[in-house]
This record gives C-alpha cells, structure tokens and sequence, in this order.
C-alpha cells in the first residue's frame, strides 16, 4: 500500500486545474483543441473542458502541462 | 542554467494557434508587440525547424550550455592560442632564467652556486618549491656554518636571487684592538651607560666631537695601570636647526567620493581602459590585480578610479609655521636613531621671501651620541702604559 502511495506520489498523472488571479495552470490534458482569445478547449478522458474569458492567452505548452494567462471568467465541463 | 534551450522569434502573431496543433512543446511563450518569443528545448527545436519557412520563424537567442558549445565552435582556434598562450605563459614563469648571488667573494659565490647546481636550482630548470628552498638553504647554511653567515633564496620573477652574508669574525677581538667611547657630536651628556673602562665624564659635562666619554685606559692616580676596550652607550642633548620653505600658494589635491569601477590592462607602465572612459579631467587610480605575470609585463587589473580635485591653498604664516613645525619634526625623527626624542621645538625666525614662506626652527634632541676611537700605541697615555 505504502509503494502504491510513493509510485502515485512520483508519478503523479491526476488530472489537476490549479487557478490562480490571472492564469489557469492544467495538468495532465489528453488534448488540446482549441485556442481563441476568448476561449481555449481541452479534453480529458473524452471530456471537454472549455476555459472561456478575455485575451486569453497560452504561456506554456508541454505535453502534459498548459498554462493560460488571461482574465479567466468561465470553466465548464461537458461530459 | 547549463540546460540548453533555444529562443525562437515567431514573426506573425497569428500563426501561434497553428503551432499549438504540431505537438511541439514550448516551455514558456512571451508575447510582444510585434512578435512571439517561442522557448523550445533541443528535441523540440528539432520538431520546429522544419516549420521555419512557412511560419516565419528565425533564432532569435540560444541559451544554456548549448551557447557555449557554439560560442566554444565559432571561436575554436582563439580559445586554443589563448589556452596554449596561458599554459606557455604558466610554463614559463615555473622556469628559471637566471641565478644572481649576491656577493663580492668569489669563493662564497663559487660555493654557493656548485650547491645550488646539485640541489638543482639551476638555468633552464623548473624553479623548487617553497618547501624545497628553505630545505636547500638550511643545508648550504649548515654545511658552510663557518663561512656563510645568513643566506637567502629568493625567487623573483623567472630569476632567483642570493642574498649572503659572510661570516666574519670580530676584528676587534681577532687583532686586539682597544678602543675608547667618544662622542659623535658636539652634546650635553644626558646619561653613560658604561659596560667596561673608566668614566671620564658627568652627566650634564659639555663635550665636543671626538672628546673621550668612557676611556679604555684604567689609570691609578696619575698612572695608568692598563688598556682595555671601552664600551657602553652614551646619550645626550645635541641641537639642530631647521630650515623650512614653504611656497605662498599651494594645490591642494583631495580625492572624492565620486568613483567608478573598470577594468584596465596594464602593459609596461601603460594602462589601457576595457570598460569605462575616464571621466574626470584629474583622477587617482588605485589597481587590484586580477591577472598578473611576472615574465610578461601585462596585467589585468580591476581598477577604481576617483575624480581629483585640485584647489589652489594659501598658507598663512600661523598654518605655514604649523606646517613647518610638523615637516621639521617628520624630517629630523626620519634621520635620528629611533630612540632619539625631541625635546624642544622652537621657531627662531618666520619671514617672506621670492614668494615663500622660510621658517627656521630650533630643535633639542635626546639621542645616541655613541661613537668609539681606537688607542693607538704612539699615544702618549699608551706608551705611559706600556712603561708601566
């Protein structure tokens, strides 16, 4: 059990929106769909996560982490 | 820090979103008026390149150890003359050039350089640790204890430098020579300290130059019953007069605060500036050298330089005579015995000439008026003596 708990703790693949004042930090998306000043769609698992605000924009791009900056006004979850 | 990355300039803004789709990580974007900074590390840039044409991108920075690497490329062959420059350089200092000993006597210096030579401190060899050297020098001081008195290795620059000093025996005691203390200058005796022979004068006495102050003839009444070498120290009061001149005006050079730091490069006794022009019209510059060589007369240094500021001073006679009090009482102490005092310090006259200010000074010393004279046979009270 105690292995189990290490192994998760370094490996780490749980899906996590952190938000803070002006950026949105996702960890662990599947996708990335689309990007628009005013929206950015993810997916994850086959569920669409819509991040909707103004001048939105992408700081970090990596494969399991994006970053967006913006005034974050809307986040919506479509299953 | 040593991570290599590169920054790459997206020159049409809108193109971004595209990018986002070619499964190209970018582990920090900036956006800027006119372009977008991409930050990619080594595997993406690869990813990207092919993407360089039709989006418009170009490097716009290269960062981490990969910087180096391409710096370490382009400049190859001047890093290697300055490394190969820097190791000859180092070689070079670890030799020895040239061996000076320090002596007049053929014979000290003949052994002093056979000794060197087989401990191989020689020309064209590399030059003995700290260590090493006073291993060396102890031995030829032991070795040569009755002929070598002190010995010294130095190593200056690519050369080493004997200093010897030979060992000579006392000539008074080897020839006998008997000798009396007499004054070295015209004094009032202060206090004798008498080791041996006959005290011929008191303290307060006036005695000129050359008048015998402890006698190395030990009479009986009006004979003398034997000659010895007289020895002791005689102190008294002696006086100087001291003549100062002082220019009416005078500038006056005081260093500010105002200061910068630069590099500079000094080759023989020119300084080159690296960094900064010097601003000041008068300056003071004080060095700390950062590299320095002693066969090559070239020196990087880090280098403070100050604004000066030169003011035109006048002395008035009050500051004048307090000046010349201070330079009278520096210069006299700078040229006596240092445990001579001064007692009295006088002005004797204070007046203007050609635009300068002339003080003379009186000034009463204490101090050492020790100095000996040797008896001679033919000297009546000698020949007295020997009758005896």
């Amino acid at each position: 059990m105690m292995i189990k708990d290490i192994i998760n703790y370094i490996k780490d693949d749980k899906f996590k929106i952190i938000f803070t004042n002006n950026s949105l930090d996702i960890i662990n998306y599947d996708k990335l769909l689309e990007v628009k000043d005013s929206v950015v769609t993810i997916e994850k698992e086959n569920n669409v996560i819509l991040i909707k605000g103004e001048n939105l924009r992408i700081d970090k791009l990596q494969d399991d982490e994006l970053l967006i900056i913006g005034y974050i006004k809307n986040i919506n979850l479509s299953r | 820090m040593f991570k290599s990355y590169y920054v790459l300039r997206l020159n049409n803004k809108k193109d971004l979103s595209k990018l986002f789709f070619k499964d190209i990580s970018f582990f920090k974007i900036k956006y800027k008026k006119e372009y977008v900074l991409l930050y990619v590390n080594k595997d993406n840039f690869n990813k990207i390149e092919k993407y360089f044409k039709i989006y418009n991108i170009d490097v716009y920075k290269i960062g981490g150890l990969l910087k180096y690497k391409l710096l370490l490329k382009k400049y190859n062959i001047f890093m290697i003359t300055v490394l190969l420059s820097l190791v000859m350089i180092y070689m070079f200092s670890k030799i020895t050039f040239d061996i000076k000993i320090m002596s007049n006597n053929k014979e000290i210096v003949n052994i002093i350089m056979k000794e060197l030579n087989d401990f191989g401190i020689k020309k064209y060899h590399f030059v003995k640790s700290f260590k090493e050297k006073e291993m060396i020098k102890k031995k030829i001081l032991n070795d040569y204890k009755d002929k070598i008195e002190w010995l010294e290795i130095d190593l200056v620059g690519s050369l080493y430098k004997v200093n010897v000093l030979e060992r000579v025996k006392d000539k008074n005691v080897k020839n006998d020579i008997k000798q009396n203390v007499v004054s070295s200058k015209n004094a009032i005796i202060r206090e004798i300290r008498a080791t041996s022979g006959e005290v011929v004068k008191k303290v307060y006495d006036y005695v000129n130059k050359g008048e015998v102050i402890i006698s190395g003839k030990i009479k009986k009444g009006e004979n003398i019953k034997g000659v010895v070498n007289a020895d002791g120290k005689v102190f008294g009061e002696t006086w100087y007069n001291v003549r100062v001149e002082l220019p009416l005006s005078y500038d006056d050079k005081k260093i500010t605060n105002n200061c910068y730091n630069s590099l500079t490069l000094s080759i023989f006794d020119k300084r080159l500036l690296i960094l900064k022009k010097i601003k000041f019209d008068y300056y003071d510059i004080s060095d700390t050298n950062i590299i320095t060589n002693n066969i090559i007369p070239l020196s990087l240094n880090k280098s403070r330089i100050c604004e000066v500021k030169n003011n035109k001073s006048f002395y008035t006679y009050d500051t004048a005579l307090n000046e010349a009090m201070r330079l009278s009482k520096e210069y006299l102490l700078k040229n006596l015995d240092k445990n001579s005092e001064i007692l009295l310090q006088k002005k004797l006259k204070l007046y203007e000439e050609n635009n300068i200010i002339v003080v003379e000074v009186f000034m009463k010393v204490y101090e050492d008026i020790t100095s000996y004279e040797e008896i001679k046979e033919g000297d009546s009270d000698a020949d007295n003596n020997f009758r005896d």
